[in-house]
């Protein structure tokens, strides 16, 4: 699903985020990508999801190199991708309901479509009542589950996770490292990066460690 | 947390959606999210959107009002009779069967149309009610005025030539073409239309600008919310769409204000206007355009915040995709 051949990438002006990094990650296979801050996990997740381009070796998504593909196709790619991020990236001026709503709003769903799927999917993350409300009124832990609801609405092939219990207590963090696996389990190709190594050591998943630019399979 | 029920889907049906709205249906719908979008944005912000809005139908005013005034002052001079021809006055030692005689010789020339000869009598009767003394009781025997002909040339007549040949006639004492100050005024008329283009264009220029530019500070504005949509699957026409829609409530908005203050104006200036027009015997009031030209002024002017938007989002929007 997700393959990386000798990618590197480098910010104008820093040294190389990346050096050497060549994995596979099969259609619904799961896997943790850990390493201290600043290895470069944030870029690696970065790349699949195009938000950069590498600046060497090739990345594929589904078989495709995503480096030749044009910026008109990059929306279509990002589509069959969920990303959470830590700092959740939520829509402040919109509503719980419409923040979860946009992935199936740009792919032109009906409302009553909508409606129920958005429903749904804030019932798995247990934020059915606060649909009305603003993401600044719920705390941070609730504001990360918004961001996974969105990620997952639309059904995505891939869901990748940025240090998703960047802020949540150990209990919450257990939890949600579980409905990863859960979703995992139908079907979903899951990458998730995180430094929390106690939490997923217990998970019994693929391990990755990045570590100065370079992947090692734990 | 919930947990996710527990059966396994097939992989190919993950991610089917995709592709699951496309076609017309999806772009209907794409449409009316960015329609109610923008309209949205607008009144949540209603003092900026406000005052944009006036600004624009300020800027609209001036050239609108201009062009209703010249109009309707081209079309009054329309009105005037105008006796396209030459005035050929005699001498005054010449008698009614001269005259006549001379007016019948005239009407025969390939360059004249039609002769009509004007007696003294007349004359003086038409003059005298010009200047508003009429029978303040000159007799015949004291009318100075010669005998006159009206000469209407033939369409391609060289008024000059004929001028000139006329007055080789010994008859013919002086020919006036009677024609400088109605070519003088069109000419001005014509000159009003030109700066009232010329103001109009510059002030279109102004109303693109301003509506460019509060849609790039809404874009600005937005920047966080155009990320995370190009984050999220949005192509560049989605996330556009809704700022193009605000160029058009803009300008649609801004031409109605436009409409609404050019008529408050013609209320304003109707009583003085109606003196004044009273005075010449004409009539002349500043109307309200018609309802066809407002329709096509308000779908103008929203065609033209459409291109405002395009101008300002376009050069906006690149940053929201992977840089190489």
């Amino acid at each position: 699903m997700i393959q990386f051949d000798r990618v590197a990438k480098q910010y104008p002006g820093t040294g190389l985020a990346l050096s050497d990094v060549s994995f596979t990650l099969e259609r619904g296979q799961m896997a943790f990508l850990t390493g201290h801050s600043g290895a470069g996990k944030s870029t690696l997740l970065k790349l699949i999801a195009l938000l950069e381009r590498p600046t060497r070796g090739q990345v594929l998504f589904d078989g495709r190199n995503v480096a030749k593909l044009s910026t008109r196709h990059v929306p279509y790619l990002r589509r069959q991708i969920g990303v959470i991020f830590q700092d959740h990236r939520l829509l402040s001026d919109q509503r719980v309901f419409d923040n979860v709503a946009l992935p199936l709003v740009i792919a032109g769903v009906s409302y009553t479509e909508i409606k129920r799927r958005v429903r749904a999917a804030l019932d798995k993350v247990g934020l059915l009542e606060k649909e009305r409300l603003y993401p600044h009124m719920l705390s941070g832990g609730e504001q990360q589950r918004v961001g996974i609801a969105r990620a997952i609405i639309a059904k995505p092939a891939v869901l990748l996770a940025d240090e998703p219990t960047g802020n949540l207590d150990p209990e919450l963090s257990a939890q949600l490292m579980q409905f990863f696996v859960n979703l995992n389990e139908l079907g979903v190709t899951v990458l998730v990066a995180s430094h929390d190594v106690d939490l997923i050591a217990r998970l019994n998943q693929p391990v990755w460690v990045l570590k100065e630019g370079q992947l090692t399979h734990g | 947390m919930a947990r996710p029920r527990k059966n396994k889907r097939s992989s190919q049906q993950v991610g089917r959606l995709a592709v699951a709205g496309d076609g017309f249906r999806a772009w209907s719908r794409h449409h009316g999210y960015s329609f109610f979008s923008s309209l949205g944005e607008l009144i949540r912000r209603p003092v900026s959107a406000g005052m944009t809005v006036v600004v624009l139908g300020l800027a609209l005013t001036l050239p609108l009002g201009l062009f209703l005034v010249v109009g309707q002052i081209s079309q009054l001079t329309q009105g005037i009779d105008r006796f396209n021809g030459l005035s050929v006055f005699l001498e005054t030692s010449v008698t009614e069967d001269e005259a006549i005689r001379l007016s019948s010789e005239l009407s025969t020339w390939s360059e004249i149309l039609a002769v009509d000869p004007i007696s003294p009598a007349e004359g003086l009767t038409e003059a005298l009610g010009h200047l508003g003394v009429a029978g303040t009781g000159f007799g015949p025997e004291d009318n100075p005025l010669p005998w006159v002909l009206e000469v209407s040339p033939a369409m391609e007549a060289n008024l000059e030539a004929l001028s000139k040949r006329l007055m080789e006639e010994t008859a013919i004492e002086q020919v006036i073409v009677d024609l400088a100050w109605l070519a003088r005024l069109d000419l001005l008329i014509h000159l009003g239309e030109r700066v009232v283009y010329v103001v109009g264009v510059l002030l279109m220029l102004a109303f693109l600008f301003v509506i460019a530019h509060s849609i790039r500070m809404e874009v600005h504005h937005r920047r966080h919310q155009i990320e995370v949509m190009a984050l999220v699957g949005a192509t560049p026409a989605f996330i556009r769409r809704p700022f193009l829609y605000s160029g058009f409530w803009f300008g649609v908005s801004a031409a109605i204000l436009a409409l609404v203050f050019v008529v408050l104006a013609g209320w304003g200036v109707s009583a003085p206007l109606r003196g004044l027009a009273d005075s010449y015997q004409i009539s002349l009031a500043l109307n309200a355009p018609s309802v066809s030209a407002s329709l096509g002024l308000i779908l103008g002017m929203g065609c033209l915040g459409i291109l405002g938007a395009w101008v300002a989002v376009s050069q906006q929007l690149s940053g929201a995709w992977p840089r190489d």
